[in-house]
């Protein structure tokens, strides 16, 4: 075990000899300083929750792939707000929605987005017909001019796929 | 935690919400689910996914969820296609898998259409990227590995002093290197490899404890579930490296898909026109010369109906 002090002195290390390469790191990708400085916090705040033990191996390699992440999540966040926003600024009746619930959304969204990411766009079509549009196997065949059979088995390489991910 | 669960419980799970989603609460089925939901936790435990996801799906609401999700994903693809080439050094990291879109973003390499790079690697390897591609490079001490986001490469490994085995990830599978030149092309739908030297090991996504060889100068198409057959690997394969198609005998549509790969616009052409053959070699770093080459040869005009969608019709077809 190590003491809180000797800890504290790692992570400092780490952080004194890395941030600023790190920063850079991610300038260098989002082209954007002020976004670059948040994601680096951002990710020293991950190490820190992580408490990991030890000296790092590359920490330069442990670093960016965690930074990574946070960049992906941060992408994949910022497309799904916006598509949701454009989606109710274009619907027929304007729709009032409290910031509760609009996170709500957003959040469940993100998590189905997520999901179906590494889906090919036949198996992820056929997936959302059939569980958001409520579309049966056989509508949604006569539409893709497919046979049921091949619907179902799409339906359930996707759903296995998100039973994968979607954890317990 | 969670535990690991089976692949073929979780596909069991799904088919069971299959067979169940249109059958009333008497129905007999119902009892050889409960009966198998008895037989073992892990079936249970899938069968929570089940639920959980479920719970996740009914939170949305309809109206909006297809839309957004849809736009969202079309943004980033979007994205993708604006980016133009960045270098940067190699990155190790976690285990990998496709996350539509996001990676592109981030990746250490990377092209923009109609663009092309070449870098060499640490262990001397050589790296070239056509148009619109994205890899990642992450170098450890076991592996040499490379991800192939979307696009194509063309790999020519070194030996490595440490022996690392050299391996190219995409989605649909991964290719482990026999001392080799080769070709990776990867997108949504398929992947397609090319060998040029040597030999390689393609394992698919979904079946990776059945290894398959391929051969120099064979060509093979393979998805996360199924590989075709081999085919003979086309004679300019990897004509794209001198920054040139070269095709022999192509319909027209297929020449015009394949050079829209490396055009930030739309090329269609009129289904009379679809069939005509095309075989030449042209050079990619100037379309419209390309298009404008095509008229001298075949019986076919080009329309701009704006400078980024031409579209290819017969030549005596008049305006409208």
């Amino acid at each position: 075990m190590q003491t809180d002090t000797e800890s504290n002195q790692l992570f400092e290390n780490l952080y004194s000899e890395h941030h600023h390469w790190l920063k850079g790191w991610l300038k260098s990708r989002l082209g954007c300083g002020e976004q670059a400085s948040d994601l680096a916090q951002d990710t020293f705040i991950k190490v820190l929750a992580q408490r990991r033990e030890g000296e790092l191996r590359s920490p330069r390699a442990f670093l960016s792939s965690i930074a990574r992440n946070l960049m992906v999540d941060m992408f994949r966040r910022r497309s799904i707000e916006q598509a949701y926003l454009e989606v109710l600024a274009h619907q027929p009746e304007p729709v009032a929605i409290s910031p509760e619930t609009r996170y709500d959304i957003v959040e469940t969204l993100l998590e189905i987005d997520r999901l179906l990411d590494d889906l090919g766009e036949r198996p992820r079509s056929i997936f959302l017909m059939a569980q958001i549009d409520g579309l049966s196997f056989v509508d949604i065949s006569r539409r893709l001019n497919v046979s049921v059979n091949t619907v179902r088995k799409h339906f359930i390489r996707a759903m296995t796929r998100c039973l994968l991910l979607v954890g317990d | 935690m969670s535990t690991q669960l089976d692949r073929a419980v979780l596909e069991a799970a799904a088919a069971w919400y299959v067979d169940l989603r249109d059958t009333g609460a008497e129905d007999p089925l119902r009892e050889a689910h409960r009966q198998w939901l008895a037989q073992h936790p892990a079936h249970r435990q899938a069968w929570a996914r089940v639920e959980k996801l479920q719970r996740t799906l009914d939170a949305a609401p309809r109206a909006i969820t297809r839309s957004t999700l849809d736009s969202a994903r079309a943004t980033r693809r979007q994205a993708i296609k604006a980016l133009s080439l960045v270098l940067v050094a190699g990155v190790a990291g976690a285990a990998w898998r496709y996350r539509g879109g996001v990676d592109e973003l981030t990746a250490d390499y990377r092209t923009a259409i109609g663009g092309s790079a070449q870098a060499t690697l640490s262990d001397g390897s050589l790296l070239r990227l056509d148009t619109a591609s994205a890899v990642d490079i992450r170098y450890g001490d076991q592996l040499r590995e490379i991800l192939l986001h979307s696009g194509e490469i063309h790999i020519t490994t070194a030996p490595d002093a440490a022996g690392r085995p050299f391996i190219v990830h995409t989605r649909h599978g991964s290719i482990r290197a026999l001392g080799t030149a080769f070709l990776v092309r990867s997108d949504d739908r398929q992947a397609r490899l090319g060998v040029l030297r040597h030999a390689v090991e393609i394992r698919l996504a979904e079946r990776p404890g059945q290894p398959t060889r391929l051969d120099a100068g064979q060509q093979v198409h393979f998805t996360r579930w199924r590989a075709e057959t081999p085919q003979p690997l086309p004679a300019g394969a990897d004509a794209w490296t001198r920054r040139l198609l070269v095709v022999s005998d192509w319909p027209l549509r297929q020449f015009l898909d394949e050079l829209s790969r490396y055009h930030r616009g739309r090329l269609s052409c009129d289904d009379a026109v679809a069939g005509l053959r095309i075989s030449g070699a042209f050079h990619l770093d100037d379309i419209h010369a390309v298009l404008g080459n095509l008229t001298a040869t075949l019986p076919i005009r080009v329309r701009y109906l704006t400078r980024y969608w031409a579209r290819v019709e017969a030549a005596g077809k008049s305006d409208i």
